[in-house]
């Protein structure tokens, strides 16, 4: 690769640096410079998280050759403040005013922000919409940030800010207290996973199944294994214990023998000096497939013709709910109302793709990792590793952004064992590709109801059909189907229920835990069907909901009954006052 | 794929003789907001790749008027197209689209040269740029010649302009003050920022000199095809017709009779045609608010 020497100025110091001609400013910033403020969100200019500073100007440094900065200047979040002590405005309002959450996105927003207020010194509200919607933000809410970025414009323009004192309380309670880890994430300094280095550490990169259902014949590892920089390809067979794992029900493989069950799968795991080499060598890893027909629908595949996904078959959890009696429910009604309906996958698109860094302290394997759930994984790490849980540490690092999308395992366990057979601190970071193709996802259901109330608008059966797509492995399907089934009716009280819930495997990828846990995809279905009765019986939408909603002393679907603690109606009320 | 040699180039004379020199193995980048986004996505492993970078060329930034006409450089960014008051006043529905362009990030770097080239059918200053009637100048070892940029578009993403042979150095829109002219385009999409659009439309018109009768009109709409297309029969239908909301509203619906959009995630082919006809009449009334003409009943 052809290199050249340029000069620039980053963050007020003159700097000249050799650079290759195909690095990216992104790359040079955290991998030469070491200054990991700047984050990797997409590397496609999509989410802005990579957003520097050139020449005064927001640009996404992850598509912007290195070489364009000479004779330029640079500035980083690692630009704003040099200590704790000198943090500039935006940094302390966002602090201040909670617009900081998992602070992936807010070293780009920061920028964005400074650049707004250089040029303009007043903004709108609208203004700094504008000046902020290239940057993507999964967690806080842009509302607070807008309103960060306008208190520390009145801050900069020597103004008073009456309106925007912390709300005081006394002692701790009531009172607004700066995020625990705050600090780092405004300054550029929290570590997130990708952030982390270690001496002589290797890279993974991962191999997938490009099929979305096949039998493995063969995996020839040796083209890659002769690559130069190749320290190990890692298969089923690297792996010294039980090749199984899940939250729920342990049917899915650490890296596939048999079978894949969906684009995605992982199959073996190539580790190498550096990054790029590894995920070169890891497009020479040969795997023999013998292809099979894929079942996508789940209403295809919960047929008993279906060819089977799984051995023990298609049906993952059958979900249950029978309360009083539904045909005397039916009988009851002078209305009745159906309707089917459908709700799509959805991808978390938490900000920072999932990142760990594995290496022994000693006879302790260490795992530093982007997770929700550290002591899950650890168990698991310890099983596929075959040692004393007392012997894995799985630390979690700032975490950038989850909902769900990171508590099953991703890779952590794959640098877990990329260590253990090494020797060598391993890491791996995933693309915004590789997140999206492997990451679990809410479930996509087909949902039937029938729902019958009386001429007066009191409901009196209610029957629901729910398939869920839990896609290629169980991950947290049995419950988030269960939840889904409980939640059928939502807040509404209704004597008479059938519910029969579905988690179908098909050849999808994996649908887990996302915020919510089965109950958002409900909603949609219950409140039309309790309008449309509301029309028939000729109620307000509102005066529907008082006679149905739960309140103490009604029964759920599940036939709990409720005592204290229920602001179904409460809630009602106040929405209806609103409306007004 | 990667890229093995980026120069920054500092003329167009160097570029040239670059291009020449490596002999189909260089090609021109601006911004690169796209490109260098397609070339690291290519699994196509071809001979290693010089990209030879002209958007700091200061011979084709900037934007100036003279005789008529504005001169848009074609490294000039979109941001700056965005807020150049030239622009907003005389080319205003190119202001409006390469406001809308992308994000704040993408614009400061992205050039309106990069935007056309790249070919996409609705990008967001081809449309504008074609309802204004601009012409590019295409400069090449053998010389320089302007060509209208409605006749740069080959195909989705195929672009007439050779970016390993030849530069696209600056656009020439014609502007006048009498007869009163006006411009406007109207963008639906899903979100009001850095999305792509659903659709979007831009119109360009003539009045006579009575300012009760449009002289000629150009109607831009995209995505309908492959490339931007011209609504040619509503144009037509406009030509020296009174500025009445009957008329306009006519040419709308033959606009939306002519258009055969497809379906793609951003739109369904009905909604699309269907809106070629709403966003037409919209960018009329809201070009001819700018002349502060109102449509007649």
């Amino acid at each position: 690769m052809t290199e050249r020497s340029i000069t620039f100025t980053l963050n007020g110091f003159k700097q000249t640096v050799r650079v290759p001609e195909n690095l990216l400013l992104l790359d040079l910033l955290r991998e030469d410079l070491g200054l990991t403020g700047t984050k990797r969100g997409c590397g496609v200019g999509e989410c802005s998280a990579c957003t520097v500073l050139v020449n005064g100007h927001p640009v996404a440094s992850c598509i912007y050759p290195a070489v364009k900065v000479d004779g330029r200047t640079v500035m980083t979040v690692e630009g704003l403040a040099r200590t704790q002590k000198d943090l500039h405005p935006l940094q302390t309002w966002f602090l201040k005013l909670g617009a900081v959450q998992c602070g992936f996105c807010i070293p780009g927003i920061l920028l964005s922000a400074k650049a707004l207020l250089d040029r303009n010194p007043s903004p709108t509200a609208e203004e700094v919409r504008e000046a902020i919607a290239g940057n993507l933000c999964r967690c806080a809410g842009y509302q607070k940030i807008v309103e960060a970025v306008l208190a520390a414009a009145d801050e900069l323009r020597g103004e008073s800010l009456p309106s925007r004192k912390e709300t005081g309380g006394e002692g701790a309670l009531g009172r607004s207290m700066l995020k625990l880890d705050g600090i780092p994430k405004v300054m550029g300094t929290a570590q997130f996973a990708a952030d982390l280095k270690r001496p002589g550490m290797l890279f993974g990169a991962m191999v997938w199944s490009p099929y979305p259902h096949a039998r493995i014949i063969a995996i020839d590892t040796d083209p890659a294994l002769s690559a130069e920089g190749v320290a190990a390809v890692l298969t089923a067979k690297d792996i010294p214990g039980p090749n199984s794992y899940g939250t729920i029900v342990k049917d899915q493989s650490f890296l596939a023998a048999q079978k894949v069950r969906y684009v995605g799968d992982p199959v073996a795991v190539v580790i190498a000096k550096e990054e790029n080499v590894a995920r070169l060598a890891a497009e020479k890893v040969r795997v023999n497939y013998e292809v099979l027909p894929p079942l996508f629908d789940p209403r295809e595949a919960m047929k008993p013709e279906a060819s089977r996904i799984h051995d023990r078959g298609n049906i993952l959890i059958h979900s249950k709910i029978r309360k009083g009696n539904i045909e005397e429910g039916f009988r009851q009604a002078d209305v009745i109302v159906e309707k089917s309906f459908t709700t799509q996958t959805v991808e978390h698109a938490y900000m920072e793709p999932e990142a760990a860094l594995a290496f022994w302290d000693g006879e302790m394997l260490v795992v530093h990792c982007c997770s929700q759930g550290p002591h899950y994984h650890r168990q698991e790490i310890a099983r596929m590793v075959n040692l004393p849980v007392s012997k894995v540490r799985v630390i979690q690092a700032t975490t950038g952004g989850g909902f769900g999308g990171k508590i099953d395992l991703s890779l952590q366990h794959f640098v877990a064992l990329g260590t253990f057979v090494t020797g060598k601190p391993v890491k791996m970071v995933w693309t915004r590709e590789e997140s999206f193709r492997t990451s679990t996802k809410r479930h996509a259901f087909y949902l039937n109801y029938r729902v019958g109330a009386t001429r007066q608008g009191r409901l009196t059966a209610a029957y629901a059909e729910i398939i869920g797509n839990t896609g290629a492995y169980a991950s947290f399907g049995p419950a988030v189907i269960t939840r889904s089934a409980t939640m059928a009716l939502g807040p509404y009280d209704c004597p008479n229920v059938h519910v029969d819930a579905y988690g179908i495997y098909t050849n999808t990828q994996i649908s887990g835990a996302m915020r919510g846990f089965g109950a958002p995809q409900m909603s949609p279905c219950h409140e039309p069907i309790v309008d449309e009765i509301a029309r028939q019986c000729g109620l307000s939408p509102v005066e529907m909901r008082r006679i149905n909603i739960l309140r103490p002393g009604s029964s759920t679907v599940t036939q709990q009954i409720l005592t204290a603690g229920v602001g179904a109606l409460e809630t009602l009320e106040k929405i209806a006052t609103e409306m007004k | 794929m990667q890229w093995e040699r980026y120069q920054v180039m500092a003329s167009i004379k160097e570029t040239l003789y670059q291009l020449e020199e490596k002999a189909g193995r260089a090609r021109v980048v601006a911004g690169g907001t796209d490109l260098l986004v397609e070339i690291q996505e290519s699994v196509a492993q071809g001979e290693p790749l010089t990209l030879l970078d002209i958007s700091q060329i200061e011979e084709i930034r900037g934007i100036t008027e003279s005789k008529g006409h504005l001169f848009i450089g074609a490294a000039t960014t979109i941001s700056e197209i965005a807020n150049s008051p030239l622009i907003r006043t005389k080319a205003r529905a190119l202001a409006q689209g390469a406001r809308s362009l992308g994000s704040p990030q993408i614009r400061n770097v992205a050039t309106i040269g990069g935007n056309v080239v790249n070919a996409q059918p609705a990008a967001d200053t081809s449309i504008p740029l074609i309802a204004l009637g601009a012409e590019a100048k295409i400069v090449s070892s053998e010389g320089e010649s302007y060509v209208p940029v409605e006749d740069l578009f080959r195909g989705a993403g195929v672009s007439a302009i050779d970016p390993s042979r030849e530069i696209l150095a600056q656009f020439r829109v014609p502007i006048s003050e009498a007869p009163a002219r006006a411009s406007a385009m109207e963008r639906l999409a899903r979100r009001k920022a850095f999305t792509l659009p659903t659709l979007s439309v831009a119109v360009w018109v003539e009045m006579d000199d009575e300012e009760h009768h449009f002289r000629q009109v150009r109607i831009v709409a995209a995505p309908v095809g492959p490339i931007p297309w011209r609504a040619k029969r509503a144009e037509q239908a406009l030509k020296n017709a009174a500025i009445t909301r009957a008329n306009v509203s006519r040419a709308a619906a033959i606009a939306r009779e002519d258009a055969h959009p497809r379906e793609s995630l951003r739109g369904g082919a009905d909604y699309r045609k269907d809106m070629v006809e709403i966003l037409t009449r919209r960018a009329f009334v809201d070009g001819l608010s700018w002349l502060n003409k109102e449509l007649y009943d």
